[in-house]
């Protein structure tokens, strides 16, 4: 973690920091889960796009993938873990410290 | 990065938590549905003094729990997002419980009509607490300001009274909900 006398850009953190990114775990920490469907139309992905960012965030341990079977049909659903709702909150506290560093700073 | 698109990067991420949260707090079915049941059992009350209304709670609430979660469930499927269930149930075998516990123990006193109201308000108010939702926390505060009142003044067909207000309250957050949940749904 940065002191606070650092710019909140070094707090960034580069897995979460990308719009796809960032929007899954915005989905999931409002949701318990959420399947492949939901968030691909939610985040406007194609089905590819978005199975890349989900390997990434799983890979990172941030999400949690879960594959069954509906009605004959596959469904994959995803949820937050632990470590991906803490990583999400900094994220975005970071990226609202830097708005307002900015935002202070061009009124000057 | 440059701070616009740090700004559009926290807007997108906004609106898809919005998206999101606005989905998740439909509650129509549930509210209007135990609106009805605490409504349909003011005549039983008025008709049929005694145990009558326990039994009419007895076999309605669970019903209507089961159909609520068979509600939720095909909500989650048609959607492809889900709440977590588990503090909602919780929250509900609290109420039916303590509602039930208090009208049989509290029988033929002012515990017997305020108690279950009262229980009833408090676990509206961990509902609206978990929907996040303003409307439900107002209803909630409405049910215990209204349970105190009738423990005090004791008035004639104090239950009747009590679950007239808690009803009508709830069938119409549960209509205003209706209207939105169609809006969202498109």
């Amino acid at each position: 973690m940065a002191d606070e006398s650092s710019h909140p850009a070094v707090e960034l953190d580069e897995t979460v920091h990308q719009r796809v990114r960032l929007g899954v775990l915005a989905i999931l920490v409002e949701a318990d889960r959420a399947n492949f469907t939901y968030l691909r139309d939610t985040l406007g992905v194609t089905d590819g796009n978005l199975s890349a960012h989900l390997n990434v965030l799983v890979n990172a341990g941030l999400v949690q993938l879960d594959k069954r079977f509906v009605e004959g049909r596959p469904r994959t659903w995803v949820r937050a873990t632990p470590k991906g709702r803490t990583t999400f909150r900094a994220e975005v506290e970071a990226l609202d410290r830097l708005v307002t560093r900015y935002r202070a700073s061009a009124k000057v | 990065m440059q701070t616009s698109e740090t700004d559009q990067l926290l807007g997108a991420t906004r609106a898809a938590s919005r998206r999101t949260r606005s989905i998740l707090a439909a509650n129509s079915f549930p509210m209007i549905l135990f609106g009805l049941l605490a409504l349909g059992s003011a005549p039983v009350v008025e008709v049929w003094p005694g145990p009558a209304v326990v039994v009419w709670w007895l076999v309605g609430a669970p019903l209507a729990s089961v159909a609520t979660a068979l509600w939720y469930r095909r909500r989650e499927m048609e959607h492809g997002v889900a709440a977590n269930a588990w503090p909602f149930i919780a929250t509900a075998i609290g109420i039916i419980v303590g509602a039930t516990a208090l009208g049989i123990l509290g029988r033929d006193s002012a515990l017997g009509f305020a108690g279950p109201l009262f229980v009833i308000g408090a676990g509206y108010l961990v509902f609206a607490r978990l929907e996040r939702s303003v409307p439900v926390a107002a209803m909630a505060i409405g049910v215990l300001v209204c349970a105190i009142a009738l423990a005090v003044l004791k008035p004639a067909h104090a239950y009747t009274i009590g679950v007239v207000i808690f009803g009508v309250g709830s069938v119409l957050i549960g209509l205003v909900s209706l209207a939105r949940e169609r809006r969202i749904d498109g």
